[in-house]
């Protein structure tokens, strides 16, 4: 290890990366020092995921440069140059081949030989169990396939790999995203042990709690800027979260008093009581109101998303009850769902949101091609008609004729919309509705949601990780955590801060029974 | 991250160049390979082998049209041979037992939607891959008829049975009508139907399909069932025109079907894309091209090796299509 006086590992120097009309990486500067292990924070799209690829060699950066141990890392980074500087990054989705023996994963392409060509397997694996006892992790038989392995032992693995390439920097990105509690605690050690070997650790995470129990130091990035790095033994959570949002946004508070929901009884379009998929969500309750918008927030992997796939039929519904407009439904299918009058529009409109392969008005019809076909046989004349109709009262820009892969993202999304507003539901379920989505037409869409909420009997549920877009549409939040609905804000007390603080606060509180 | 994504409208000129790649390009094709054939043998430029060349593609036309739904579905079906095999000789079995030729075709029919729907199951709800499913029930169908008929030839069918291969109509064989309504029939079914959207749709995006509310286990299972029953089709032509049934016919036929629908534009590395009309010029481009190369005496060798350049110049027009959908 280098002695250099006083000299930071990793010093990046102004640099930034753009985007069309975005400015992803807006002149970063920031120093972090050998065996430091840095909590790196902000919001979605904050730049965090950005800067953290620049480094690892998954994008090239537009300007600046980077150093480490005093080295340059050239501009057109690969993740192969990078791990040649010592730059390793472990992200939520191991990259590991599964198939494959521990020792093999840990030394991939870098296999001890006999020879030159033969490999040498005695050695690979005392190597390999050589690197898991720097982890404390030599408890792993280095035999075993990767996935044979429990998802923390995998990530073990993963690290172990990094190590073996002589790896000075490792970035975490959402590392717990899928731990229970024990599994945290472990992985906790190993980032101690890293520290304690001068190996810089890079922490990504939405988790307050943990980001005070693991991290020396924390970076806060907003709008593609870096805003300040403090250390954690002079902060608190408060201090960190004004450091996210920026104070300006303070007189966000919008929606107080303007709130037109009769919360009452008589009002209710569905009632869920205590569904549960018996794995990831654990006994959700709530109601929603005609003409409400209710708001879900929580960090990634607050199972928000299963919640609503499960309501919608997507995925099985294993105890609870669902009522729509006071009658029992039964979920079984999409399908089934539809015929209940709930809409799921998917957070992922390409993968399953919409046809690409079809045309704007075949994919506005899809799901009740009924309303436009007599005995089965279509009026394609009615599809133009219907298609053109919400073209206008929706702004879509794009031939009914062509495809929708065509389109733009907020063109295809305001699609996606069509046809759910053509499926006649009451209950529409908009999961990470703006997402990759410009600023225009986030305005538009919601003022999609909130027209369509209006319609008497009729109430949205809005999914989204963007806290000011909760403040911006919702009338209610449902804060969720690990699969629980942790905290309801009423409709007088939605703030952005308000929200921020739950959310972040609640994360990691829910302990794994 | 924020990626905004500013593609744009098509250009009129890049649509144009489209639908010649997709659409009209074998219809180019066909003219062209008729211009050539036609040029190179007076014999071939007659009326009697232009009906020839019909009646020829009369059998994989049919299971070719059963093959495009399965393949716009998003899967492939190579068991339709097989299902020609064993529809037949049940069919003709029956016909000799009762001499009954109508109840020996409706048996034969039948069991090619047991063999198609035996298939779809298999696939849409149990899950296993297409591939995987009919290339096992090719060898179980097939193996089915040999154990049935102990490898032998049903021969001595009723007359009857021969009505569809050697009857006319309006100056044309019967076997292309039968033909032709088929295409009727399967482009109403594609094109102007509510199923046939949700055929196309599960295809392009099965996960979208379904969230969209499709019954896609439905949808898969009815286009094996479509080709199982167009497969045994296929088969009681060719029990006319051989007036007899055979454990061995039908078999490639798979090969052919999908040879058809992919010269037609129908494409096997992307569901939901294609259409039955491709699939009809496909199979007279196929058996024009055959009937050519005999008259033109070209060996049998070397009409395989046409047949392979051709598939491969019609996937790689697919290839291209899609780059320029881009």
């Amino acid at each position: 290890m280098s002695k250099q006086i006083s000299k930071p590992l990793l010093e990046i120097r102004n640099v930034s990366k753009y985007y069309p009309g975005v400015k992803a990486l807006d002149d970063v500067s920031l120093d972090i020092e050998a065996g430091e292990v840095m909590a790196l924070l902000g919001e979605n799209g904050a730049g965090k995921s950005t800067l953290m690829k620049v480094l690892s060699g998954a994008i090239a950066r537009d300007g600046g440069d980077v150093y480490i141990d005093g080295k340059s890392l050239p501009v057109n980074n690969t993740p192969l140059t990078a791990r040649g500087y010592g730059v390793a990054i472990i992200y939520q989705e191991l990259s590991l081949l599964s198939q494959l023996s521990v020792a093999e994963n840990i030394y991939l392409t870098q296999e001890p030989t006999v020879a030159g060509k033969f490999i040498d397997y005695k050695k690979l694996h005392a190597q390999a169990k050589g690197q898991l006892a720097k982890l404390e992790a030599s408890h792993i038989d280095t035999h075993l396939k990767v996935e044979e392995l429990a998802l923390p032992e995998q990530q073990m693995v993963e690290i172990a790999k990094a190590l073996a390439v002589d790896c000075r920097v490792i970035i975490m990105d959402e590392p717990t995203t899928s731990l229970t509690w024990e599994e945290t605690d472990r992985l906790f050690d190993v980032v101690r042990t890293l520290r304690s070997q001068g190996i810089t650790v890079i922490y990504i995470s939405h988790r307050m709690d943990e980001i005070f129990q693991i991290a020396d130091t924390a970076a806060v990035m907003r709008d593609g800027k870096f805003v300040d790095k403090v250390k954690i033994s002079e902060t608190d959570s408060d201090a960190i979260v004004e450091l996210m949002t920026g104070k300006l946004l303070e007189h966000k508070d919008r929606r107080v008093g303007d709130c037109k929901v009769r919360y009452q009884d008589d009002n209710v379009v569905m009632d869920v009581r205590d569904i549960t998929d018996g794995k990831q969500i654990k006994g959700a309750s709530f109601k929603l109101y005609s003409h409400e918008v209710l708001g879900f927030g929580g960090l990634i992997g607050s199972k928000r998303t299963e919640l609503a796939r499960m309501l919608f039929g997507a995925d099985k519904l294993q105890d609870g009850k669902i009522y729509v407009s006071g009658k029992p439904v039964a979920s079984g299918a999409p399908a089934q769902a539809i015929r209940n009058k709930i809409g799921y529009l998917s957070e992922n409109r390409k993968e399953e949101g919409l046809n690409l392969g079809m045309s704007l008005k075949e994919n506005t019809v899809l799901i009740d091609m009924g309303a436009v076909s007599k005995m089965g046989y279509i009026n394609f004349g009615k599809i133009s008609q219907i298609f053109e109709d919400y073209k206008k009262s929706i702004n879509i820009k794009g031939f009914a004729d062509a495809m929708v892969s065509s389109l733009s993202g907020g063109n295809q999304q305001k699609v996606a919309i069509a046809k759910w507003l053509h499926a006649g539901c009451d209950v529409l379920i908009f999961d990470e509705p703006t997402r990759g989505i410009d600023v225009a037409a986030k305005a538009e869409i919601y003022t999609l949601i909130r027209r369509f909420a209006d319609q008497e009997g009729k109430a949205a549920i809005v999914i989204s990780s963007d806290v000011a877009e909760l403040v911006d549409v919702c009338d209610r939040v449902l804060v969720m955590s690990r699969g629980e609905i942790v905290e309801e804000i009423q409709p007088d007390d939605i703030s952005q801060d308000r929200l921020l603080k739950s959310i972040v606060r609640k994360g990691g509180q829910v302990k794994h029974a | 991250m924020p990626s905004t994504a500013l593609s744009s409208q098509k250009t009129t000129s890049q649509i144009v160049k489209e639908q010649i790649v997709g659409k009209f390009g074998v219809i180019i094709g066909l003219i062209f390979l008729f211009a050539v054939f036609g040029f190179l043998s007076p014999a071939f430029r007659t009326w009697g082998n232009v009906t020839n060349i019909l009646i020829q593609s009369g059998t994989n036309a049919v299971i070719a049209a059963g093959m495009t739904f399965v393949i716009i579905a998003g899967g492939t079906d190579l068991s339709v041979g097989s299902t020609v095999a064993l529809s037949s000789v049940i069919g003709a079995d029956i016909m000799i037992k009762t001499g009954n030729v109508g109840l020996g075709i409706i048996v034969s029919l039948f069991f090619g939607l047991v063999c198609g729907a035996f298939n779809g199951v298999l696939i849409a709800y149990i899950g296993l891959p297409p591939f995987i499913v009919t290339l096992s029930t090719m060898w179980l169908y097939r193996g089915i008829a040999y154990v049935l008929t102990a490898g032998q030839a049903i021969v001595n069918l009723p007359e009857a049975n021969m009505k569809l291969a050697l009857g006319r109509f309006l100056g044309l064989p019967a076997i292309v009508w039968l033909m032709l309504f088929v295409y009727v029939i399967c482009y109403i079914v594609l094109a102007k139907l509510t199923i046939g959207r949700k055929i196309y749709a599960t295809g392009d995006n099965n996960e979208s399909a379904r969230l969209s509310g499709i019954n896609v286990k439905g949808i898969k299972t009815l286009v094996f069932v479509i080709s199982g029953f167009l497969a045994a089709l296929g088969g009681v032509i060719l029990m006319s025109r051989l007036n007899s049934g055979q454990p061995v016919a039908g078999q490639s036929f798979e090969m052919s079907a999908i040879a058809a629908a992919v010269i037609g534009g129908t494409s096997m590395t992307k569901g939901g894309v294609g259409g039955i009309s491709g699939t009809l010029i496909g199979a007279l481009f196929i058996s024009t091209l055959l009937n050519g190369l005999v008259i033109l005496n070209v060996s049998s060798f070397w009409q395989q090796v046409f047949m392979g350049v051709v598939v491969l110049c019609a996937v790689a027009l697919d290839i291209y299509r899609k780059q320029l959908s881009k």
